[in-house]
């Protein structure tokens, strides 16, 4: 079904596009806001770019993937790259205006908390852990998704998660 | 416990990845969105290809500049070199002469060593011919140390060409005359050692002759030249000098005789005259031994003047006659003419570059070797370093790629 709407996307039925919107972009955007520290806005810019990137590169799909692990990948890759701009961006701000105010929180960031502590952990913990905790995707789907055996990207949730709840703790009223 | 924490922290993270109610529709902003990127991903290419023709033109410029500066560095480092090898350490190159000391004795072997500049043979022929070192067999009469290459000894200047002979005499024992006769004879041989060695046997030693004087080293072109000067009895100096003309191709000869004859007689009428006055003195001190004390020794006083002056007189007649009876020869031994090579034709722009590449790409090879052995004796010498090194590396690595990883294949 997929391959039929990207293959109709490749043929330059940009309309196409809205389907395949239809069918992924929440999960796109609910994995995008979980890698960007639950920032609506940079999960939105993030989605925006990888529909960008699928009218671009629709007709070099070689679909040795399903489209869906496709998609997926398409978000990590740009979630990757925003996390990075906002990272520099900030250091560049709190050198800039060390004694300023910080941004205020997004309003829009769910669990503040948890979401400090998924961004604390290393990007291919983080990326393992909010796949295989992705209500859209299985284990297999995520380990397809980051291109490794499931045996890996189980040890990488399990050093994740272990991670988490050593930075949680008894402070996090999410667990309890 | 377990289990019921980690179903709470499970459902948090799945929380965090739904996205709860209607999406914004992103997909009609991307279409939006899209010529944009397409007009950003021309306006890139086309910096990219300003990037490249920019970089292309440094690479050109700087290869340009490389061209020009190699030959010259190259050139340079050539005369370097040069310089280097012509200066070289001087001190190592002076004579030694330990080897033919005032020690040295009848058939006695050694090894002469002489410097290219050998200042004390600056004004003979061989004076500025380039070092080296010749084996030599002292023959000379009765073992006496007669080859101890003082240049006073050698004061043969044949500057120009010309044959300068030092001393000598000769005489003509056989007759009333008293002449001091010296020769000198240049030659040309191909082979210099050989005639040296052969002009030093024409010696005689049971006649009294003996070699005055000998060297014998290295020219400007490398070649060995000899300079000898032999004492031969007057009598054979014609003998002497045929055995010569044998041994190479004459070059120059001239012969000079200085007759003393007037010298040596009036030297022994002087000796006749005091040795007379000596017999009076003596017949006057046998007669009057009754005189005065002050008045004999007044009588001894002028003896031993008399005796003194007979006695420097007697000693100025044996010299003469020690020169009239040998002969000096000066015998000078050159190597064959080396044909002077042929003028280099004016380089042309072309035959320089050519040089000038060569000589760089000489260098660069030079400059290869020397670093990859550098670089050989580095890798190994600091094994344990470089294996420390990449384990640092490693975990290193490994730690910043589990924070970067790789994009993912799209």
């Amino acid at each position: 079904m997929d391959r039929q709407i990207l293959q109709r996307v490749a043929g330059g039925e940009h309309g196409a596009l809205g389907e395949l919107a239809a069918r992924h972009e929440a999960a796109l955007l609910g994995l995008a806001r979980g890698l960007l520290g639950g920032s609506t806005d940079l999960a939105e810019e993030a989605v925006q770019d990888a529909w960008v990137r699928v009218l671009s590169r629709a007709g070099s799909f070689n679909g040795d993937a399903s489209v869906k692990t496709w998609l997926f990948r398409i978000v990590i890759n740009r979630c990757r790259d925003i996390g990075k701009r906002e990272a520099r961006r900030l250091r560049r701000e709190t050198h800039a205006a060390p004694t300023g105010e910080q941004d205020e929180p997004d309003r829009h960031e769910l669990n503040g908390e948890l979401n400090a502590a998924v961004m604390k952990l290393p990007a291919v913990q983080r990326e393992a852990v909010l796949l295989c905790h992705h209500r859209d995707l299985t284990h297999t789907e995520a380990a397809a998704v980051l291109g490794i055996p499931e045996g890996t990207l189980k040890s990488r949730v399990r050093a994740g998660l272990q991670r988490l709840r050593r930075e949680l703790g008894d402070e996090s009223g999410v667990i309890r | 416990m377990m289990a019921a924490t980690r179903q709470p922290l499970a459902e948090a993270l799945a929380g965090l990845t739904t996205w709860d109610g209607e999406t914004p529709g992103l997909w009609r902003h991307a279409l939006d969105s899209a010529d944009e990127h397409a007009t950003a991903a021309r306006s890139q290419t086309h910096d990219w290809r300003r990037s490249m023709l920019g970089l292309a033109a440094v690479i050109v410029v700087a290869v340009v500049l490389v061209g020009i500066m190699l030959p010259s560095l190259g050139k340079a480092r050539s005369a370097a070199r040069f310089v280097a090898s012509s200066t070289g350490d001087l001190s190592e190159k002076m004579v030694d002469r330990s080897d033919v000391g005032d020690d040295a004795t009848f058939g006695q072997e050694g090894v002469y060593r002489y410097a290219p500049e050998f200042d004390r043979y600056r004004g003979s022929e061989l004076g500025g011919g380039g070092g080296g070192q010749s084996p030599f067999q002292d023959k000379s009469v009765l073992g006496r140390q007669v080859e101890r290459f003082d240049a006073a000894r050698i004061n043969i200047n044949t500057a120009g060409g010309g044959l300068m002979m030092v001393s000598s005499p000769d005489d003509q024992t056989t007759s009333s005359r008293h002449v001091v006769r010296k020769a000198a004879i240049q030659l040309q041989t191909d082979d210099v050692n050989a005639a040296y060695t052969l002009a030093r046997q024409l010696i005689n030693s049971a006649r009294g002759e003996y070699i005055d004087g000998a060297v014998i080293r290295d020219n400007d072109q490398g070649q060995p030249a000899a300079e000898l000067t032999l004492r031969v009895e007057a009598a054979r100096l014609d003998d002497v000098l045929n055995e010569l003309r044998k041994l190479g191709k004459v070059i120059q000869e001239g012969t000079d005789a200085d007759d003393v004859t007037d010298r040596v007689v009036d030297l022994e009428a002087q000796i006749r005259n005091e040795k007379g006055v000596e017999e009076e003195l003596l017949n006057l001190l046998k007669d009057r031994q009754n005189d005065k004390l002050d008045d004999i020794l007044a009588v001894r006083r002028e003896l031993a003047k008399v005796r003194e002056q007979i006695e420097r007189l007697t000693a100025q007649r044996t010299q003469y006659a020690n020169l009239v009876s040998l002969a000096t020869i000066t015998v000078i031994i050159r190597p064959d003419e080396v044909k002077p090579d042929e003028p280099e034709p004016e380089p042309t722009f072309w035959t320089r570059v050519g040089g000038d590449f060569k000589d760089a790409t000489l260098n660069g090879v030079d400059a290869l070797f020397a670093t990859a052995a550098t670089l050989l004796m580095i890798l190994i010498g600091g094994l344990p370093w470089w294996i420390l090194a990449a384990a640092c590396t490693a975990l290193i690595w490994r730690h910043w790629r589990s924070a970067h990883p790789r994009p993912l294949p799209e």
